[in-house]
């Protein structure tokens, strides 16, 4: 019975040595096979080094064959030359000569080997001389280098072959003292080409372009059909790849010790780093979960979860639970980081700050790319290091001897700094969108019957562990029972969670650093790097605004992904997916806030072309997020830009003055009253809005102006005249296009309220009762203006009671304060209405009138 | 606290008196008794555990059903109680007597089929007032000259056969138990397969222990090679050996298995009321009694058809199905 038992023989050691010998020797022959294929590939490398050297040596060659030819032909015709002189030069030499021939060319090409190692030993004892082992063999085995040496190698046994078969009796034919001499005349030939790839061996960096090929042969490698069973394919692929990456890193570590560094070098290096890592990026999704590719990382056991047996294997052994690997998945991407860091640095600080600017599309390109791949994780690893490097450079002073253009750099570093979280997030929408719409249930199918099908697919690493696992479990319900018993719809329910959890994860880390630059601003300030810190405020203010508008893309592949829920597979484990982007506009307000602040920090007496207009970018950025502000009722934000800007008019137009000193006087009138118009326009918004909403910032700008002008008298009259210069068509009102679009916006929102309709049609509702505001109804009425003008509000309302009885308001003023209150005219005075007057409120008002 | 009155008091029946006890003296019939004291093996057992709740409890978390004798004689179904085992003492209904009844059947089902005796208890005049089940296990049974005999203990008989003693059997008095042969062929696979598992139950501790001197071996790996063969050896069956094979099996195969699990287990208990249903007509002859039970509530092929149906779509969440082939889940009227 025994003997029939098919399980008794795993009861025996023998068995399991026999097992693990058949793994070892699959494993030999799988690196085997991995090793045949590299020097097949070496071999058609170098044939087609070889080919190439010879091809571009073939136009030489030909016209030495043709100077020959011309010479034979001479030689015969110079033969036939009755004058005996000349008949000589055309007559064969004797049989003997050829020894000379041969002798002469061995010396040439011994020489020419001779010169070849003494250029390569004076490259070796000073570029290389403090290199590590694997740069110098990077050096030594270039190879166009290898090939030249082993054709002038060829050539010069052939010759010492030649010489030693004729001193034993067998002289040469001329068939092989003609291809003796085609063997000399290549190693000379080629050596003109090669002589001058020679002095690039003086840069490493020239040494890195085999690295690079390396690393993209290594990751085909990782990333081919063999390697999906073959675990030597993959180890062996592995070890290239890390071979590479830890030569870059040498390489990088050897550029920065370098005396009279330049940009070049480093630059170079970075180049190919992102060039390989963006390679990657396309086809890490291919590799499987569990292949040896992955560096490996300590996993330790729950000693309260372990299993049964692995708890007595403890107790057996009298020993620990031996952590398990687990795969570290972003080896590679923090390899590439590191290097980055230095590479990048360095080249900065060889002056090349210019150069590594132009990065920031690249780095920008390959987060956007990682992104639609999914590959958050990665892309934030660049994305950190990158914004690490370029903070280091954004506050590093700039030196004396270092052009003015750095410091230009020094900000557009800045600027570049929320660039690559920019295009991640488009690119993971992009890729969200694109992923929850992948087949994944007919990828398990057709998993099941061919394992390499789940490799195309380019779903993220959690999903396709869990598709390799389903792939598994089909096979072996396809064994036990003779078909799969398993179906698609519960597939599709945890390939559909996988990935919503995967969009989810993605969605937090891209959240966190996004509110990680919102801190970053906030360092930056304290730290008193004031253009730094408005810069990335200023460039993080596309960041929020571009979640906010893809937000929703990213929710409705949540909700395509949501439509596979099976509620029948009991799972209750789903995450929850983003509901709306509030958080972003949250951020943006914080971004403002943190505007405000620095504001004052960034006035310029005057603006100088050569540098970014922060002080201006920001004024106007906080002058419209502060209508937004108002609009939307975020008073708290509100109160501070307000103040902020008030506190920046008459700074502004001072600068306004001196910038535009050359200009012609009406020109610059119409711009320093801007300022002022801007401000009295954002007052008349407030004022408006307080009574739309019954909440708001007047009472903040009421005072704010009720201390301005109890300070100054005279104040009054110049905010009148402002408002009147911009009213004339003698002065330029280069504010004016901004202010229709505001109305528009205001219309709008008037109209979506019911406060506000279309022209010809009644203003609101008449079952509303009569109306109880006069600013609400004068704004509501059809007879106001199309797009009115927020200032007169200001004026009719409020600085009407400043003004003395004889001041001449702007027509539309004038009206509209008559509209306010027909019976006080426009010669009222006294105090204005406080905020929602109330009917009584007026009537006391008219009373003191 | 009163003890309950003996049904067979002043009733004699056909056995001997000593019969049921027996001299461990006697060492051939005590190697008889050993070998049927039930499956052997510690997955057999959990088996023989599992495959037993074929019918459930009609009350608590199980899924209640009701039993009753038509036509409705309460003296006759006390009769029937009375014959028939229990847990402790006679059952008290007739659902829990068909309980007990499949129960015990079960443990002798899984060695072969089950001999049912029906012993008549006789008052002084000679008239059947009531009769008493007796399962026989299929290692006491033989034939001898074409009729039934069963082992005994040598104390009761001087008669020997094929080394043991025996007494002859009424062949009247008989009903034969047994699963269908492709039943029968699932099980006895089902029982090699499971024989084979318990074997290799302690290799990874003696692999273990053996330290360096084993190399190779890898108690995952072993695992998974004994639950795929378990898994493949266990398909007709559908029994999930308690965990032996379960392990990176999908929620659906499981539910699908304890479904095909739930389908011998009807198979079996269909094939054991019939069992007592005859048992009870040839009692019904004895005492002049006709009874038949009537069954209602019990899990049904067709509820397991439609079951797998509701699993192939994703219209029945898992844990109701899963519920169903335990046998939990409310009927659906």
């Amino acid at each position: 019975m025994q003997s029939r038992d098919p399980l008794s023989r795993l009861s025996t050691p023998r068995f399991w040595a026999a097992r693990e010998r058949t793994a070892t020797r699959s494993l030999r022959r799988s690196l085997l096979a991995n090793r045949t294929r590299d020097r097949a590939a070496e071999f058609s490398t170098r044939t087609a080094i070889a080919f190439s050297l010879g091809r571009q040596s073939l136009p030489a060659f030909v016209t030495a064959l043709g100077l020959l030819a011309v010479l034979h032909v001479g030689s015969v015709i110079l033969s036939g030359v009755p004058v005996s002189a000349i008949a000589w030069a055309g007559t064969e030499v004797g049989d003997d000569t050829y020894r000379d021939l041969v002798a002469a060319g061995i010396g040439a090409i011994a020489a020419l080997l001779g010169l070849y190692y003494a250029t390569v030993g004076v490259v070796a004892s000073t570029v290389y001389q403090t290199a590590p082992a694997p740069i110098r063999t990077l050096f030594v085995q270039e190879p166009s280098g290898v090939v030249y040496v082993r054709g002038v190698v060829r050539a010069l046994v052939f010759g010492i072959a030649l010489l030693t078969v004729a001193a034993v009796g067998t002289p040469p034919t001329p068939l092989t003292l003609g291809a003796f001499a085609l063997l000399s005349a290549t190693a000379v030939l080629r050596l003109m080409i090669l002589g001058g790839r020679i002095f690039n061996f003086f840069d490493p960096t020239a040494l890195a372009t085999t690295l690079s090929r390396r690393f993209g042969k290594a990751v085909t490698s990782a990333t081919s059909v063999a390697a999906v069973r073959a675990r030597g394919v993959q180890r062996a692929a592995h070890q290239a790849a890390r071979q590479a990456l830890d030569t870059y890193e040498q390489l990088a570590i050897l550029l920065e010790d370098r005396k009279g560094r330049s940009s070049e070098g480093p630059r170079r290096v970075s180049d190919q780093l992102l060039r390989a890592a963006a390679g990657y990026s396309v086809r890490k999704n291919r590799i499987p979960t569990q292949s040896e590719w992955w560096d490996t990382l300590p996993n330790h056991q729950n000693w309260m979860t372990a299993g049964a047996l692995e708890l007595e294997a403890a107790r057996l052994a009298s020993t620990g639970m031996a952590p398990k690997p687990a795969p570290n998945r972003l080896w590679v991407e923090q390899a590439v980081a590191c290097i980055l860091g230095r590479t990048l640095r360095d080249a900065f600080r060889a002056g090349g700050s210019p150069s590594v600017l132009t990065f920031a599309d690249r780095i920008t390109w390959l987060t956007a790319n990682m992104g639609v791949r999914l590959q958050v994780d990665e892309a934030l690893v660049i994305e950190q290091t990158w914004v690490d490097i370029v903070g280091d450079i954004s506050v590093t002073p700039v030196g004396a001897d270092q052009p003015a253009a750095t410091d230009l750099n020094r900000l557009a570093a800045a600027e570049q700094i929320v660039m690559p979280l920019i295009n991640l997030w488009l690119g993971f929408v992009q890729g969200a969108s694109a992923v929850s719409t992948i087949d994944l249930v007919g990828l398990v199918e057709r998993g099941a019957k061919r394992t390499e099908v789940i490799y195309q697919a380019d779903i993220p690493p959690e999903t396709l562990e869990l598709v390799e696992r389903f792939v598994l479990r089909s096979r072996d319900e396809l064994a036990a029972e003779g078909r799969t018993i398993t179906e698609g719809w519960w597939f599709g329910h945890y390939l559909a969670r996988s990935i919503s959890r995967h969009l989810c994860a993605g969605y937090d880390s891209i959240r966190e650093a996004v509110e990680r630059v919102a801190d970053d601003i906030d360092v930056y300030t304290e730290k008193k790097h004031f253009d730094t810190a408005a810069t990335i405020a200023i460039a993080s203010l596309e960041l929020h605004h571009k979640i906010e508008v893809h937000h929703q893309r990213l929710e409705s592949a949540f909700d395509v992904l949501g439509q596979r829920r099976q509620p029948n597979t009991d799972d209750k484990r789903w995450s929850v997916p983003p509901d709306d982007a509030a958080w972003a506009g949250e951020l943006r307000e914080r971004a403002w806030r943190q505007l405000a602040a620095l504001l004052p920090q960034l006035r310029r007496s005057s603006h100088d072309p050569s540098q970014p207009d922060l002080h201006g970018q920001t004024y106007q950025i906080l002058f419209n997020a502060a209508f937004e502000c108002i609009l939307s009722g975020s008073n708290e934000v509100g109160r501070i830009l307000f103040a902020a800007i008030l506190n920046e008019v008459d700074v502004l137009r001072a600068r306004l003055g001196v910038d535009l000193a050359d200009h012609d006087s009406m020109i610059r009138f119409g711009y320093t009253l801007e300022p002022i118009v801007g401000v009295m326009e954002l007052s008349g918004y407030a004022r408006l809005m307080q009574e739309v909403n019954q909440d708001g910032i007047w009472d903040s700008v009421r005072d704010a102006w009720d201390q301005i002008l109890n300070a100054n008298g005279g104040v009054a009259q110049m905010l009148l005249a402002a408002e009147n210069g911009v009213s004339s068509i003698l002065v330029p009102n280069p504010g004016r296009l901004a202010r229709t679009a505001r109305s528009q916006q205001l219309n709008h929102l008037l109209r979506e309220r019911g406060i506000r309709q279309s022209r010809g049609s009644f203003i609101r509702d008449r079952d509303a009762g009569p109306a109880q505001n006069p600013i609400i109804e004068a704004f509501g009425g059809s007879d106001m203006p199309r797009f009115a003008e927020l200032g007169d509000l200001f004026i009719a309302d409020y600085l009407l009671s400043h003004l003395p009885k004889d001041a001449e308001l702007p027509v539309r003023a004038r009206a509209l304060a008559n509209a306010l209150n027909p019976k006080r005219g426009t010669r009222r005075r006294g105090r204005p209405p406080r905020a929602s007057p109330t009917p009584a409120d007026d009537g006391e008002a008219d009373d003191d009138a | 606290m009163m003890r309950d009155e003996d049904p067979f008091d002043g009733l004699a029946g056909d056995r001997n008196a000593a019969d049921g006890y027996y001299d461990q003296q006697d060492p051939t019939f005590h190697q008889l008794v050993e070998r049927s004291s039930g499956p052997h093996g510690f997955y057999a057992s959990m088996l023989a555990d599992d495959l037993s709740h074929m019918v459930p409890y009609d009350s608590g978390i199980s899924r209640p059903f009701s039993a009753r004798l038509a036509p409705s004689d309460p003296r006759v179904e006390q009769i029937i109680l009375n014959s028939l085992p229990g847990d402790y003492g006679p059952p008290r209904t007739l659902a829990d007597a068909l309980r007990v009844f499949t129960e015990h059947c079960t443990a002798d089902l899984l060695r072969g089929p089950v001999m049912v005796e029906v012993e008549p208890f006789r008052d002084p005049q000679g008239v059947a007032q009531a009769f008493r089940v007796h399962l026989i296990a299929v290692d006491f049974i033989a034939r001898r000259r074409g009729r039934p005999i069963r082992y005994v203990p040598s104390t009761l008989s001087p008669l020997v056969h094929a080394g043991f003693h025996y007494v002859d059997l009424d062949p009247s008095t008989l009903v034969e138990i047994d699963l269908a042969p492709l039943q029968r062929s699932a099980l006895d696979r089902a029982l090699r397969a499971l024989a084979a598992a318990d074997r290799q139950q302690f290799v990874p501790t003696s692999m273990l222990s053996l330290g360096d001197t084993v190399t190779g071996f890898s108690v995952k790996d072993h695992q998974a090679m004994v639950s795929a063969y378990a898994r493949a050896e266990l398909r007709q069956l559908g029994w999930d050996a308690r965990s032996l094979i379960t392990d990176g099996m999908l929620d659906p195969y499981l539910v699908w298995r304890a479904i095909q699990f739930a389908r011998f287990q009807v198979a079996a208990r269909d094939t054991v009321i019939a069992g007592l249903q005859k048992t009870l007509d040839i009692a019904g002859g004895m005492l002049g009694f006709s009874a038949r039970m009537e069954i209602e509530g019990l899990l049904t092929v067709g509820e397991l058809n439609e079951a797998e149906i509701q699993l192939k779509d994703g219209t029945r969440s898992l844990s109701e199905l899963s519920r169903l082939a335990q046998m939990l889940a409310p009927r659906k009227d």
